[in-house]
């Protein structure tokens, strides 16, 4: 081997089909920890690692025989101590008389090894990185329905606070008030043997048995009332089914005729029956104060809108369908400014005719049930608007 | 306070309930007229048109408010009727069929001379108005 092959800034080294070792030069010697010479005769196994000695016999060799050459071949050597030597070769397979010399060029990596590992390391931090940020996803898809959740419990709980207090109204003062009426017209009756009369022209027993049937009609909005507080299974509900038998029932109770016209509305998921209650009274309520001679009409529409799902907790969004739904009627209307006032149960906005206030408390609990709100914008003499917004489907 | 004495000896005044129960207010200027036969007892059955209607009347020696009323509420109305009347000359009583301490505090609270609980019968009622209004007229 001359002096410049000897030294090149490479090993180098040649060796037969039989994997005998002809000359390595010094860089390579000098790199396995070899004396100068020393590997010549031997085996190239000598200085092979197991995995270079099984990648050599059934990757490297054949393929040498096949193509008669190989570059940038990733493998690695033993030093005299065992220590593994990472190599980048390019080798050759050439004909020296009838027999064929393998010629390699080895090139140390260790640098590009401690690159690869860091690059290892790397992508092993990446992967982990990953990982956890898919527990974190996982943790947040978690934590957001737990707030979904959390917010719709919070939303229940301010309106069972809302209802307590609604239901305390009536214990304490719309419960009282007839009770009151009945101790008094009795004790007219009985103090003065039912001659006396407090209230000109009327019978202390007609108003005994006004305020007996006020007490009534009390229990049942007590009834329905708690009926809507019970658990209840959502499915899916046509609307336009539901609004065609609740129109029926009104026309049926209030002996007047009518027309609904109901635009296209999508099937939503809810309480089916509560649903049906809901349009019930608010049909009811546009034809019971509908006051002057002019025919009654009664207009629905809905229009898909995105609202955001949390009602509580704050700086929290969610956008999901709701639909936005206007039912309009071309009644008498009211001051707007009792917009707010018109839902709480037993309120009444006029003292003419005998309404106990309920329509509108119901279906502001019923809406409030489906995750929804409900509004009204009205005016004197120009009808009422009453505004539903309902998730499409919520489970 | 300024009363006028009529003829009989009968204190003349005027008395406004501001009540929506009809039947209530016709009850209780039966049972005021039994008792003070000069008083002059009148009616507002809810308190959208208040001051309107009070600069229409004579200047009332008694209010009795319903804390209950529809559409405006009683408090609301009170607060309204603090404006317009002045409480040495005119006592504001809340007079409501059931009403809770808080509620009681409440009233007080916004400066109405007392907290009267409707009667349940004629003894209570014409006792209760009787008093509310001897002691005001002491």
């Amino acid at each position: 081997m001359d002096q410049a092959l000897n030294d090149a800034p490479c090993g180098f080294i040649i060796f037969n089909d039989l994997g005998i070792i002809r000359e390595a030069n010094r860089t390579l010697t000098t790199l396995l920890q070899y004396p100068e010479g020393s590997l010549n005769g031997n085996s190239v196994e000598f200085i092979f690692t197991i995995a270079t000695k099984i990648f050599y016999n059934t990757h490297l060799f054949p393929l040498l025989k096949l193509e008669g050459k190989a570059n940038e071949i990733f493998f690695s050597l033993s030093t005299s101590n065992k220590q593994s030597v990472p190599i980048i070769a390019n080798v050759l397979r050439k004909a020296v008389g009838k027999d064929f010399e393998i010629h390699c060029a080895l090139f140390p990596i260790t640098q590009r090894n401690k690159y690869e590992q860091e690059l290892l390391a790397a992508k092993k931090a990446a992967e982990d990185a990953n990982r956890e940020n898919k527990q974190l996803l996982d943790l947040q898809a978690q934590l957001e329905e737990h707030s979904e959740e959390l917010d719709e419990k919070a939303a229940l709980a301010v309106q069972a606070h809302k209802r307590l207090m609604e239901l305390n109204k009536i214990l304490s003062h719309d419960y009282q008030e007839p009770i009151r009426k009945i101790l008094v017209f009795t004790d007219v009756m009985r103090s003065s043997g039912g001659d006396r009369n407090l209230v000109a022209d009327a019978d202390p027993l007609d108003k005994i048995e006004g305020a007996a049937n006020r007490l009534r009609k009390l229990s049942t909005i007590l009834e329905q009332f708690i009926r809507l507080e019970l658990p209840d299974s959502r499915s899916n509900v046509d609307l336009i089914d539901v609004i065609r038998t609740a129109e029926d029932r009104a026309k049926s109770k209030t002996g007047k005729q009518f027309n609904v016209d109901i635009s296209q509305l999508p099937v939503i998921t809810g309480f089916a029956w509560q649903l049906e209650e809901l349009f019930y009274h608010l049909i009811e309520n546009a034809v019971v104060h509908h006051t002057n001679d002019s025919p009654i009409d009664i207009s629905i529409d809905g229009i898909l809108i995105k609202e955001n799902l949390f009602k509580i907790i704050p700086d929290r969004y969610r956008y999901i369908d709701y639909l936005r739904i206007t039912v309009q009627d071309n009644g008498p209307g009211f001051d707007n400014q009792f917009s707010e006032y018109v839902f709480d149960i037993m309120n009444r906005v006029s003292t003419e005719n005998k309404s106990l206030g309920l329509g509108l408390a119901l279906s502001r609990k019923i809406v409030e049930n489906h995750a929804g709100q409900i509004s009204i914008k009205t005016s004197k003499g120009d009808g009422t608007a009453v505004t539903i917004e309902l998730p499409v489907s919520r489970n | 306070m300024r009363r006028e004495i009529c003829d009989g000896g009968l204190l003349l005044m005027t008395i406004l309930f501001i009540d929506d129960d009809r039947e209530d207010v016709e009850m209780f200027c039966e049972v005021i007229r039994e008792i003070n036969p000069g008083a002059n007892c009148i009616a507002l059955f809810d308190c959208s048109k208040l001051e309107e209607y009070l600069s229409g009347i004579p200047t009332p020696d008694f209010i009795f408010l319903d804390g209950f009323m529809f559409p405006i509420d009683g408090k609301e109305c009170l607060k309204r009727l603090k404006n317009v009347i002045n409480s040495e000359r005119t006592k504001i009583y809340i007079h409501s069929g059931s009403i809770n301490r808080a509620e009681e505090q409440l009233f007080h609270s916004l400066g109405v001379s007392g907290v009267l609980r409707k009667g349940a019968s004629y003894k209570e009622i014409r006792e209760t108005l009787s008093k509310a209004m001897t002691v005001s007229t002491d």
